[in-house]
């Protein structure tokens, strides 16, 4: 289904490679998307210009995407903002804490792309409804 | 009657003009009566004629005529009769001789009796005596009042001039005390101290044998008496003897009736038997209540060093309170290293004596480490006393104020960890084997407290050391994974954008190339995981408690954390935990490493696509608990199955196919079994698969 409006989406990672691949991906696919290298851009642009999705990278330099997502969940403007963490830890408590902090999904790195859209339509077809 | 009387008859009866009776015997001839002049007591001599003329002349008779008579008495007594008559008798000789004879022995008879009276006299006096020191010891009195009460009844009751009572020490061989008797308190202040062991004294503690001398000076071991003192001429000394032990000596001298006879010599051996006893139990209360002293004093210092909270205060409680107890003026405590150098010291001293500066030794000093271990400690008495001045100065560098000094070492088992001095400043100190037993004893407290403080630092760096390592670990582990998928992501992402055709059209060729790439890149990914699980699970356990398992949890576990690497290799984990009372008791670490690593094998030798399955089941009549892995894998060739679980064996077809793998796995899952008390089985069918079968006891759950 193809909107006259685009979905904005905002995926942030500080690997550049990964950050084109995934911009591409999205791109190919219809979003409008918004790349951003760390979190404190990540929230500058949350906050300025709202999308319908974020996709952080949990492991960042300075702001974390957990951090982003904690600040995003506080803040009563952006709260409700769907959020996909990304990562290439896989402890049991980095999942507990993605959720508790209110993450609405959590992929493990090395994320296939295809399946990263799967998750990003099946998330927004959600909030549709 | 009296002697004269009977005299007077006799000279009626024979007209004698003058007698004389006189009794040799024990000495020389005396006058025992006369008449008519009565010289009783004189001295005289009657060996001659000429000298018994002279003798009745001067009883007032003639001197001539002179007829004489003597009885002799068995114990050496003679009685002599002498008379003389101006005028030959008339009446025959015979019967005149017979009649003073006659007079002789009832003369010499009386005499003996007497003589025995006085001796049974004598004896009932000294039983008395005896019987009333007796009574007078068993009151309480001091050593020294004891000894003195003993010494002057002695002297009364021999008979003696001077008597005296010396004790020796207890340790050492010199006199340690004398009591005297007899000596006005002029003489005694000028005669001073104590005699020295020479001469007579000397033999008599060495030999223990009682000597009795009429003249000390004919004595050839004799060297004469102190100076001083008056002369001395009989001679009489018993040594003090307990147990086989002698403790001193008692002597008389100058007996004032004669020479000390045998019986005499027994009395004073029943005095010294006294004085014995006395000095014994004395000694033995004193020793029973400083012991008593010594362990209560023990227990006082003990409470007040567990009291305190750190080695430096512990050790200055133990100065100040050993100072107090043991009355001294300092005490100082060291403790060093291993290498000698001195970590903590404290010192107390005596109100009246200075402080000593801190650095005056800064090292504990090889004087500790031979202490130890000889096991010996040193106890100085005065190091003005002849050779133990030298001693002064090695122990004390600088310092020299020290008379007496006690020096224990401060040691664990095998190692010297300290030294404590206790001092005495200016005056001498007899150290007794309480003062020196307290000091080892609160020192073995110390010694103990500071090996428990060190232990503890070392455990809880020990475990601290561990939870970090540990700590690290996990971290590094979370880190090196996130660091390694990072590239992995844009080479396997951009593949598949590739293959999906978003970026182009590819060729036949192309696309082969993209499948080489991509089949390594799953491989790469593959690696990683499994690497990273045996990674955390056959590397060095750091517990090894042994506790109850629960296998569902386990099996649950592992496989949820071998998903990942599973999905990787596009395997299938099919696992059925089995029930909730399969329980293991072991080492939980130990156990999960055996099952990760059947696991991940099983998967890493299958491929993509295939099924593992994971089961594990409780068969309780047999009392065990089987866990089983079954994969439909490459399998292992029959050759090689019987080395599988040796070390460093690897199949020879996963060498083949390039299967990482350091062959260490298979070992340890064996020796892991089997500490556990269960076996482990595999079967397996080369290009079919394997399966693992591990047995393990089950512990039962009441």
């Amino acid at each position: 289904m193809s909107e006259p409006v685009k979905t904005r989406i905002l995926i942030a990672d500080d690997d550049k490679d990964i950050l084109d691949l995934l911009v591409f991906k999205l791109t190919q696919a219809g979003y409008e998307v918004v790349g951003v290298s760390d979190g404190v851009a990540a929230l500058e642009s949350i906050e300025s210009n709202p999308p319908r999705l974020a996709i952080l990278d949990y492991m960042m330099s300075g702001l974390s995407g957990l951090d982003v997502l904690r600040k995003v969940r506080a803040n009563e403007e952006t709260k409700d903002l769907d959020v996909i963490l990304l990562t290439g830890r896989t402890g049991d408590s980095d999942v507990d804490a993605a959720f508790a902090t209110g993450a609405n999904d959590y992929i493990t790195k090395p994320v296939s792309p295809r399946e990263l859209l799967h998750r990003v339509n099946a998330l927004l077809a959600r909030g549709k409804k | 009657m009296a002697d004269v009387d009977l005299l007077n008859l006799l000279a009626d009866f024979c007209s004698f003009d003058a007698l004389a009776i006189v009794v040799v015997g024990g000495g020389s001839p005396k006058v025992r009566a006369s008449w008519p002049a009565n010289h009783s007591g004189l001295k005289c001599d009657d060996s001659t004629k000429a000298k018994r003329n002279e003798l009745l002349v001067a009883a007032g008779g003639s001197g001539k005529n002179i007829l004489s008579a003597e009885a002799n008495i068995d114990t050496g007594l003679a009685v002599r009769i002498h008379g003389s008559r101006s005028t030959p008798h008339d009446f025959p000789l015979e019967w005149i001789e017979r009649a003073m004879e006659t007079l002789a022995r009832m003369i010499a008879l009386q005499l003996d009796a007497d003589v025995a009276r006085r001796r049974v006299e004598e004896v009932n006096t000294r039983m008395t005596g005896l019987v009333d020191l007796s009574l007078a010891l068993g009151q309480e009195l001091s050593l020294s009042d004891l000894l003195h009460r003993i010494v002057e009844s002695a002297r009364q009751m021999l008979g003696a001039r001077y008597a005296a009572l010396g004790v020796l020490e207890e340790i050492g061989a010199g006199l340690g005390q004398i009591v005297t008797a007899g000596l006005s308190p002029e003489e005694q202040k000028a005669i001073g101290g104590l005699p020295q062991g020479h001469g007579i004294l000397g033999a008599l503690m060495r030999d223990a044998q009682a000597i009795r001398l009429d003249h000390l000076a004919n004595d050839l071991r004799s060297t004469g008496y102190p100076q001083h003192h008056p002369p001395m001429d009989s001679f009489l000394g018993v040594p003090i003897v307990i147990h086989g032990k002698i403790l001193g000596s008692l002597y008389l001298t100058d007996k004032v009736s004669g020479p000390f006879t045998v019986e005499d010599e027994q009395v004073a051996v029943a005095f010294a038997l006294h004085a014995a006893v006395a000095i014994e139990s004395v000694r033995l209360f004193a020793a029973e209540h400083g012991r008593a002293v010594m362990l209560e004093h023990v227990q006082e210092i003990s409470n007040a060093i567990h009291a305190t909270t750190s080695t430096q205060q512990a050790l200055d409680v133990l100065c100040t309170k050993l100072g107090e107890k043991l009355d001294v003026d300092r005490v100082i405590a060291k403790v060093g290293d291993a290498e000698q150098k001195l970590l903590l010291a404290a010192q107390w001293h005596h109100a009246s004596v200075k402080g000593l500066p801190e650095d005056l030794v800064p090292y504990i000093g090889p004087l500790a480490e031979e202490l130890w271990r000889s096991s010996d400690r040193l106890a100085i008495d005065d190091f003005l006393a002849s050779d133990a001045k030298f001693q002064r100065d090695q122990i004390f560098h600088g310092y020299s104020d020290a008379r007496a000094v006690m020096i224990v070492p401060i040691g664990v088992r095998d190692r010297v960890i300290g030294i404590i001095y206790v001092i005495k400043v200016d005056q001498p100190r007899r150290w007794t084997d309480a003062d020196l037993e307290v000091v080892q004893r609160v020192v073995a407290v110390i010694a103990r407290g500071i090996e428990d403080a060190e232990y503890r630092a070392n455990q809880s760096e020990h475990i601290e050391r561990l939870e970090r390592l540990e700590r690290m670990q996990s971290e590094f582990v979370a880190t090196v994974s996130h660091e390694l998928r990072t590239p992995l992501t844009s080479i396997t992402g951009y593949l598949e954008l590739l293959k999906d055709g978003f970026v182009g059209k590819l060729t036949k060729e192309q696309q082969q190339m993209l499948e080489v790439m991509d089949r390594n890149s799953n491989r790469l990914q593959a690696l990683i995981e499994n690497l990273l699980v045996i990674n955390r699970s056959t590397g060095d356990f750091t517990d090894f408690d042994e506790v109850e398992v629960s296998m569902a949890e386990l099996v649950t576990s592992c496989c949820q954390e071998l998903a990942l690497v599973a999905k990787n290799g596009r395997v299938k984990l099919e696992v059925e935990p089995g029930p909730q009372n399969a329980i293991v008791h072991g080492v939980k670490e130990q156990i999960n490493s055996v099952i990760t690593n059947i696991v991940s094998n099983a998967i890493k030798f299958s491929r993509p696509g295939a099924v593992v399955s994971v089961k594990c089941a409780l068969d309780s009549g047999g009392g065990r608990v089987r866990f089983s892995c079954e994969d439909h894998g490459i399998g292992i060739p029959i050759d090689d199955q019987k080395q599988l679980f040796d070390r460093f064996f690897r199949a020879s077809n996963a060498t083949h196919q390039l299967i990482p793998g350091t062959g260490l796995g298979l070992s340890i899952v064996k020796q892991i079994v089997h500490d556990h008390g269960g076996q482990v089985r595999l079967a397996s069918v080369e290009g079919q698969g394997t399966t693992v079968v591990i047995d393990l006891p089950w512990k039962k759950i009441e």
